[in-house]
């Protein structure tokens, strides 16, 4: 008989600190739902939860920690993501919190549903081996399917779900099998023991070009990319943004894109910094096919849904660029990035909620004729949204893209910076046209069409401008905070 | 013994099935199959892998796919229970989905 | 023997997977599914993962196929085509994916032995179940228990996803 030995394993509560409250909070959030259909009760639960567990970050923000066999790692970059992360989660759930009824979308379970996915994303933005990353994702997702699968059967929530789930357990079945070939060739999962066990090939001269290797690296990738919405991998994006509920996908395109870059970004520079030559040069391509589609196929969109879900293809392409980058600036730049991205694009989205009837969505362009007379605040804020997707310079948008770009730029990449620029221009277009006809087209429905700016979508809508025009004044104060954080993934 | 080079091949026939089965069929149950055997066949390179270095980490990842598909298909048949009763009713919801 | 057994086995769970792909009835398609499941739990037998080989059998082959079959007949869906719309880069892309993976297939194939193996006496254990949850236990508890949290979502999702909506539907006639 083998004896058992059993190490009892040690609980490292700072490292599990924030994704384990938030997912024992969500738990709690469904055994209250039990008890009362109040979504107020709920909303508010939530909206603590969140606070709670962001502070739990702030507790020991600054030191690096790692546990339970290195598969979970605390860091400055790690919580600074997280808080990314929480802010845009809260937001979410302002802007849907009078939406869902609104569209009979009553269940209480939207709210532990979507804590329950954010759980996942910090989880996935502090794993640091390949089976957390994997676990992360996962975790995401499946709550992500039955999100956007919520309103079925309403809209074309059911086929984007089903949608989603297929190309999702695609970009699954592409993840396990890329983590075996690394794992079959390095014999780690762990990032920074497969950086090891890399060095120790190149100094006994083994090739690091393995063909198996790299096909392992690239299904990962190819995983994540998914997730992201990159190049070749977007085709599920516009059809699934539509589909689901507006907030769901408001939430889909900010929090899942970061993140999913966060594990990228680790993935890459932990543990495959020696091939980093191979990956900037494929990933530069995509990242420019990237940039390049997202904002050409935007320009011809008349469905400002699907015209959101192009511009996100878009940004994917521009965060895609700190990621290659690659350096202490690139990350920092990212993380800027993913901050503005963040509110500019809950804040639009809000505007559509806003605009949103029950049963019957306004997402045509031409829906948003006479909005500056209509309702000019509502226009105002669309309008700073636009300018910071766009780029234009008092807003969050330009600094971030600015980062980017320099970063960019300063790690020779400077093809990517410049295809970055041009498509910027090319953007301003498509978001200026948004602009031009909320402000200069009359309406020509004779029957004026209702607004829904209640109290809490105001709020968030009012938080994404002050938040942009703050980043945008003084983009100082937060590329400071995301500066040294760098240093622990890029080690 | 066989080697693990026949045993990372056949499961590298299998995933290439189930990607091209994802990709062409058109049956979105034959599609959601494929992906199962995708992630099954993942699961045979890992369990090879695990035997070729004579530890069992490969062998718990599988563990974990296993469970993490058992999650999935429960979804993914949840959903697709819930469009086919739509489809049903659909005419009904339509009719009262009006403004108001 | 081993050999024997190996080629056989990989014949039926190629032919399996293969005849999964293309058969158009999708009942027919579980079942071949099915057989190729346990022909590769056999497999895992072989690979001194017998623990694992249950599992196969009991988890996959066993309650996850017959959830497939169970709402394939329930739906009466043995030909459900869902999405109406083809998207035409599907094919072209799935045909180059398959060309590329094959061109791997073809590597590994004719890289032979590179793969290192490890003495046999050294692997009779790894797949016991003494040792997997010793190591489950340990050295994996947070994946292990994440994926309880894993396994809730899936389950409030499911409940989310299939009850009726009795309510929603009470308020529209109101």
């Amino acid at each position: 008989m083998n004896d058992l030995t059993f190490v009892t394993p040690e609980i490292n509560w700072t490292v599990l600190g924030m994704p384990a409250f938030l997912m024992i909070w969500a738990m709690l959030v469904l055994i209250v739902d039990m008890f009362t259909s109040d979504r107020r009760v709920l909303i508010t639960l939530s909206l603590i939860g969140l606070g709670v567990t962001a502070a739990l970050g702030a507790l020991d923000y600054g030191s690096t920690v790692s546990g339970f066999s290195d598969m979970l790692v605390f860091d400055k970059f790690g919580v600074l993501v997280n808080w990314i992360l929480l802010a845009g989660t809260a937001l979410t759930l302002l802007i849907a919190f009078d939406y869902m009824p609104r569209q009979n979308l009553n269940q209480g379970e939207f709210y532990p549903l979507v804590l329950f996915a954010t759980s996942g994303m910090l989880f996935l933005v502090q794993a640091t081996d390949l089976v957390t990353i994997f676990i992360g994702v996962e975790t995401l997702s499946i709550a992500l399917y039955v999100l956007t699968g919520f309103a079925v059967p309403q809209f074309k929530s059911g086929e984007a779900a089903i949608k989603y789930l297929l190309l999702g357990g695609f970009a699954a079945g592409f993840l396990v099998y890329g983590i075996a070939l690394i794992y079959g060739m390095t014999g780690k999962t762990n990032l920074a023991q497969i950086a090891t066990e890399l060095s120790t090939w190149q100094s006994t001269g083994k090739a690091l070009d393995d063909p198996i290797l790299l096909a392992g690296v690239g299904f990962v990738l190819i995983a994540l990319g998914f997730k992201v919405s990159m190049f070749p991998f977007h085709a599920w994006t516009p059809d699934v943004y539509e589909g689901a509920p507006t907030p769901v996908t408001a939430y889909m395109s900010v929090a899942t894109k970061g993140a999913a870059f966060a594990a990228m970004l680790r993935f890459l520079n932990v543990a495959f910094p020696a091939l980093k030559p191979e990956w900037q040069l494929l990933f530069g391509l995509f990242a420019a096919a990237t940039m390049v589609y997202g904002n050409i196929v935007a320009v011809a969109q008349s469905n400002l849904k699907r015209m959101l879900a192009y511009s996100s293809i878009a940004h994917a392409g521009y965060m895609l660029l700190g990621v290659l980058a690659a350096s202490e600036k690139g990350i920092s730049a990212f993380t800027v990035y993913l901050l503005a991205y963040t509110l500019t694009n809950l804040g639009a989205f809000a505007v559509l909620i806003a605009l949103e009837n029950r049963g019957m969505p306004v997402f045509e362009l031409k829906d948003l004729r006479g909005l500056g007379k209509r309702s000019p605040l509502l226009a105002l804020a669309m309008t700073v949204f636009m300018f910071s997707l766009a780029g234009v310079p008092p807003t969050a948008g330009f600094a971030s893209k600015f980062g980017i770009f320099r970063a960019a730029w300063d790690a020779n990449l400077d093809y990517l910076a410049i295809i970055g620029v041009i498509t910027s221009v090319v953007s301003a277009f498509f978001y200026l046209r948004v602009i031009v006809t909320m402000w200069m087209r009359d309406a020509e429905a004779t029957e004026p069409q209702p607004t829904y700016a209640t109290a809490s979508l105001s709020l968030g809508v009012l938080v994404a401008v002050i938040g942009i025009v703050a980043v945008g004044i003084a983009p100082n104060i937060f590329t400071d905070l995301a500066k040294a954080l760098v240093l622990t993934v890029a080690q | 013994m066989i080697s693990t080079n026949a045993y990372v091949l056949l499961s590298a026939i299998l995933f290439t099935i189930g990607v091209v089965g994802v990709l062409v069929r058109r049956n979105v149950i034959i599609m959601f199959m494929s992906v199962e055997l995708m992630l099954n066949s993942a699961n045979l390179a890992l369990i090879a892998f695990s035997r070729a270095r004579a530890e069992s980490d490969g062998q718990i990842m599988t563990f974990f796919v296993i469970a993490v598909a058992a999650a999935e298909v429960a979804v993914g048949l949840a959903l697709l229970v819930s469009i086919f009763r739509a489809k049903k009713t659909t005419n009904i919801d339509d009719v009262n989905t009006l403004k108001g | 023997m081993e050999t024997f057994l190996f080629i056989t086995t990989a014949i039926v769970a190629v032919g399996a997977a293969l005849a999964m792909v293309l058969s158009s009835n999708a009942v027919h398609s579980a079942l071949f599914l099915i057989l190729n499941f346990c022909s590769v739990a056999i497999l895992y037998f072989l690979l001194r993962a017998p623990f694992l080989g249950a599992v196969q059998v009991t988890v996959y082959a066993g309650a996850i196929m017959v959830l497939f079959l169970f709402v394939i007949m329930l739906l009466g869906a043995e030909n459900a085509e869902l999405g109406e719309e083809k998207i035409g880069w599907q094919k072209p892309a799935g045909l180059i994916l398959g060309v590329a993976l094959l061109a791997e297939i073809g590597y590994v194939a004719y890289r032979g032995t590179k793969l290192i193996d490890a003495p046999v006496a050294d692997a009779t254990n790894i797949g016991a179940p003494t040792t997997i949850s010793a190591k489950l236990f340990s050295t994996y508890l947070l994946p292990f228990e994440v994926i309880s949290i894993l396994l809730l979502i899936a389950v409030v999702g499911t409940v989310v996803l299939t009850r009726r909506r009795v309510v929603a539907r009470e308020e529209r006639q109101s």
